[in-house]
This record gives C-alpha cells, structure tokens and sequence, in this order.
C-alpha cells in the first residue's frame, strides 16, 4: 500500500469556475477530494443593512442587484412581500405581465446555466453560446419595457411601472416560435453527448433526505426527486390558472440537474404560451391606481417568495409602522442550495468540484448580499 | 427515489435517462447541430458570394444598435427651447427618493425679498454613484428630470462625474427626439405645469444658464 499524503488546496476566491468571488478550500488526498469548505463573504455589501435605513421603494433598485441575472424575479419576491405587508392588491393583467417577466427570466437563466456547466466541463463556449443568443433577445425585449437590460426595477407595489410598448407582443411572439427549436437544439447537442455523460453521470449525488435536511429548493432539489415547486405548493400571482408540469430527476446528480433545466425551459414556455393567450387588454391597466409607491404599511411582518430560477427567495418584513422597514431579511436560494457543496463533493475527484459547483447553479452577488 | 405529492393542473414528471445506442452517436448528433448552423450560414455563398446568413456582431462604435424608448442611462434636466425656462421647480422629490442619495438641490431664493423661488439654484447629480434606477424621473411631478440615452461617459477625471446644474440641462428638443411617445403622453401637463411655475419666476431666475442673454425674461412679477 502506497503511504499518501493528505494536502490542502484553495481554489478562488479569485477563479473563472467558481461564477464570482468564491473561495473552496479543498483537502485532497491525491486527486480525490477528503474535505472542502466552501468560504463566502468576499462580496459583502451590506445589502439588508443599507435596506433597513431606506423606503420600502428604495429598495426595489437594490434587490435587482441581488442574483443579478434575473432581476425581475427578485423584484416579483420583494414586490410581493411589501404588497402582503400592506394589504396591497394588483390588477390582473399586471400580473400576467409578472409571469410573462418571469418566466422569460427562467429561460434564459437555465439556458446559460446549461452553457456554463457545459464550460466548466471544458466544452468552452459553443454551448454557453447557444444560451447567451437567446438570452439577448429576452434581454432586448426587457430593455423595451423596462429600459435597462440587467438592472430591470420593472415592478412596482401594485403592479408594474409600465405597460407594454406596442411592439413588445409581436415581438415576443416570434421569440416564443424560435424557443422551442432553441431547446430542442440544446438537448440533441448535448443530452447524449458521451463526455457529457461520464463527466456527469453518477457524480455529485445529493440524495433527497439530504437535500431536505439542507433546504435545498429549486432545480437542485427537484433533481433529487422532491417535486416541489413554489408555483405549484404555493401558489402566488396567476400561477393556479396555468397547466404545467413539474420535472423531476430520478438520481439527483449532476446529470439529473443539467437536464432538468432543458424540462423547466419546456414548462416555462407551456406557461407563457397561455399567459399571452389569458393576457387582459390594456384597459385592465398595468398598476393598480389606489396603491401609493411610498407605503406606510402597519405594523406587523410578512414573508413573500417566488420560485425563483435558482429556487425559492424569500424576503421577510418586519413593519414598526413607519416608511422604512425595521427587519429586512433575503432568503437567497443560491446560498442555501451553496451549504451542502461539501456533502456532494466528498469521495469525488478535483475536476468534480467544479462540475457540481456548476451544477447549483450560484450567482455570488446573491449568496454574499 | 420519487416522492408522491399531489400537484394540481400537472404532474411531476420523472425524467427519462437517455444514452446513445453506440458510442460517439451523441457527439455525432452534437455536431450535426453545429455543422447545420454552419450550412445555414455560409450556404448563402454558394448563391452570392457576399451573402451570409444569421446573426451578426455589431460593430461598435462604427455600427450601434437603436436603443429603446425606454432605455434609461443617467437623469438630465429639461428646459423650454423658447423661453429657456427650467421645468424643474425643486420641489425636492427627487433628492428624497433618490435610493443611494446622490442628488443634491439648493433652491433659490429672491435676493430682493428672501422668499423661496420655484427653481434650482444649484441641482448636483453625483454620475459616478447614480444606480440609474430612474426613480428619480418616474417621482418628478413637472417632468423636469428624464433618463438619457447617452452612454459613453468613461473619463480618467473622477471629479468630472460630479455634475452640476449646468452641465444636466438639455432643451426638450433633446428629450423629444429620443423619446417621442413618451414625451407626447406627457407634454401637454408639463407645459400647463411649467407656465404656472414661470408665472412664480422673476428675471432671469430659472433660466438655464446657456440660454441667458438669448431670451427675454418674463415681464411678470412673482405672485405673493
Ligand atoms: S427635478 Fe422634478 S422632482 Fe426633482 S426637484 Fe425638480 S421638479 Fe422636483
Ligand atoms: S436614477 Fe436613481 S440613483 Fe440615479 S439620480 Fe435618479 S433616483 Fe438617484
């Protein structure tokens, strides 16, 4: 028997596979892994801190920042647990406005999770590219509505900040004939391609007890075979009114995740196809008149989540009765589905690390806040 | 291991675990995919030779891409192109719902009686710290504060993006041409807004700095 020797290795904080500034310090034993502790923390802002000392409505910018890939989904959250704290209610075609918004989100999030995790595998860039093709044109039609591609600040208590411009609809038509040979494309390209498999096959097994016991949500715990959906469980918005289904993996590895994302994308655009067909005229109107930007909601608290595509955020409220919020609190999916790294990488090699870190699917601005 | 919950309007679907029948049958398939795209575009060629097909990198700076209406990059402040009348009145709305706080307004009073004027004597805007949000311009009442389109504005002079009233004033013109629809829902209240607030002016307070000299001020006095 070979005598070998245990050693530690640090990957990040400053590295292009752990999606931002994230450090993993790693105990090896040749090239598989013993330990690893994931070290968070290097992109602290003070995110709750700086909320409590602004207006319910200051902070709407601010949570676009959070996971700032998919702005609107973190507005959808916020918007959602200020109009419960206030008692505020939204016109109906405002909220299919906020599903539309957020299922756009949906897609091209998976779809550019799909291409990074296939970089991280080192197919570099011609996946990722894919992705990224459809996601300028969601991104286009977001800049078209709300002005700002990334950065949306498109929801506002009571609705949304503004209707639709006239080419939006046609527009999103020709995008939703285009998508669906988008995803059909990905899983042909990719769902049996031979390195694929053996990079992902097997690896990373996050077994569902596990995974509960973590409060692991979104595509990561549906791959480990817990069919729980926010949109489903919970329902919020209109999302009771639509026919979709709820895709889980069978193994809960990494192959599991990386296909369940092909699925969602089909769910998602299942969901938009009938909210266009549901979506009330403009008369309905986009915001509801009577509900004032600067609240003043009593005192109490509230919880309000979406099922974000990274999983389930939360934002929890507590009112002292005044125009700032005295507790403002962020239940980031990403940096809960980030705690059971270690559980999923132990017994599995180095190169591993990466694939499973790719696998959650992590945006570091909101794991750090 | 599948958990049974009940779903309404749905079910869970367990995914199916496809592997290809030989190997290398996934890659092939894989580069079909690409070699397609590749016909797609370069079989134009066979045609007109010029010719290619699909989608393109735009050649910035030589090439731009039109930029929505409602594109919003940093705030700037109207004046009327006749009269050179400021829009804004500073009723400091904006400087409170700013969310990272970088607008400062000091409002003007009338040398003659001391009392408030309804203009800006000095309107900052700090550019290297605005989120651009556009809070700002959806909270202003007189439609005085507007995001620009204007998006090269990176400079080696950090202290340059500290701006002050003078360099944030535009005509309406300006405004108008980047969004006409925009402007045309609101340009009838501005205008009735702005002859109320021209009415509260005397001399040349409220009359953006560039446009001194090429117009006649007001011969009205400030209401009491
Ligand atoms: S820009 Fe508008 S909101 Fe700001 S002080 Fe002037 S009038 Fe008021
Ligand atoms: S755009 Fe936002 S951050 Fe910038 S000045 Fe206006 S309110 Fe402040």
């Amino acid at each position: 028997m070979l005598k070998t020797q245990e050693l530690q290795i640090n990957i990040g904080p400053q590295h292009p596979s752990t999606h931002g500034v994230f450090r993993v310090l790693v105990t090896v034993d040749g090239e598989t892994v013993v330990d690893l502790k994931p070290v968070f923390g290097y992109l602290h802002r003070n995110h709750e801190q700086i909320a409590e000392s602004n207006t319910y409505l200051q902070n709407m910018p601010y949570t676009d920042r959070l996971d700032y890939f998919n702005s609107m989904t973190n507005n959808h959250a916020y918007a959602l647990a200020v109009e419960k704290l206030a008692g505020i209610e939204v016109p109906e075609r405002a909220e299919y406005l906020r599903v539309i918004m957020a299922e756009l989100t949906r897609i091209f999030n998976h779809g550019c999770a799909l291409g990074f995790l296939v970089n991280d595998m080192g197919a570099w860039q011609t996946a990722l590219a894919f992705g990224i093709r459809e996601r300028e044109k969601i991104l286009d039609l977001f800049e078209m509505v709300s002005g700002a591609r990334m950065m949306c600040n498109y929801f506002r208590f009571g609705g949304v900040a503004r209707d639709l411009p006239e080419e939006f609809i046609p527009r999103l038509k020709e995008l939703m004939i285009a998508l669906p040979s988008y995803t059909d494309e990905v899983e042909k390209m990719l769902r049996e391609n031979e390195i694929l498999l053996i990079r992902s096959e097997g690896i990373g097994i996050l077994p569902p007890e596990l995974a509960i016991s973590y409060s692991v949500t979104g595509p990561v715990l549906r791959a480990s075979g817990i069919p729980y959906d926010i949109r489903k469980a919970d329902s919020y918005s209109v999302y009771g009114r639509f026919d979709f289904d709820v895709p889980v993996g069978t193994v809960g590895d990494v192959y599991d995740r990386f296909i369940i994302r092909i699925e969602e994308m089909r769910q998602s655009l299942r969901i938009l196809t009938q909210a266009l067909e549901q979506l009330p005229d403009a008369e309905g109107g986009h915001i509801n008149p009577k509900a004032r930007q600067a609240v003043r909601p009593p005192v109490g608290d509230a919880y309000g989540r979406v099922e974000t595509p990274k999983g389930e955020l939360g934002f929890y409220l507590v009112s002292d009765g005044s125009t700032k919020p005295y507790r403002y609190k962020v239940r980031a999916p990403s940096f809960i589905n980030l705690t059971p790294l270690a559980d999923m990488c132990r017994g599995y090699k180095v190169a591993d690390i990466i694939v499973i870190l790719g696998s959650i699917d992590i945006v570091m601005g909101e794991v750090d806040r | 291991m599948t958990v049974k919950i009940e779903i309404q309007r749905g079910s869970a679907v367990p995914l199916s675990r496809r592997h290809p029948k030989f190997l290398g049958q996934g890659m092939l398939k894989g580069m079909e995919v690409v070699l397609d795209h590749w016909f797609k575009s370069f079989g134009p060629k066979l045609e007109n030779f010029s010719q290619t097909a699909g989608i393109f990198t735009t050649e910035y700076p030589e090439e731009r891409l039109k930029l929505a209406e409602a594109y919003r990059n940093l705030p700037i402040l109207l004046y009327d192109d006749e009269t050179g009348q400021e829009l804004c009145t500073s009723c400091l709305q904006c400087e409170k719902i700013c969310p990272p706080q970088v607008i400062h307004i000091t409002q003007t009073k009338d040398p003659s009686t001391g009392k408030l004027v309804l203009a800006a004597a000095e309107f900052i805007i700090e550019y290297d710290a605005c989120m651009g949000c556009g809070l700002c311009a959806e909270v202003c009442p007189f439609d005085s504060i507007k995001m620009d389109h204007h998006y090269e504005l990176s400079t080696a002079d950090h202290a340059s993006l500290t701006m002050h009233k003078a360099d944030l004033l535009r005509p309406v013109s300006y405004y108008q041409s980047l969004a006409p629809t925009f402007w045309e829902q609101t340009k009838e209240n501005a205008y009735k807004k702005l002859q109320n607030t021209v009415k509260r002016r005397s001399g040349l307070l409220g009359i953006a700095p560039s446009m001194v000299g090429k117009v006649q001020p007001p011969e009205t006095k400030p209401a009491e």
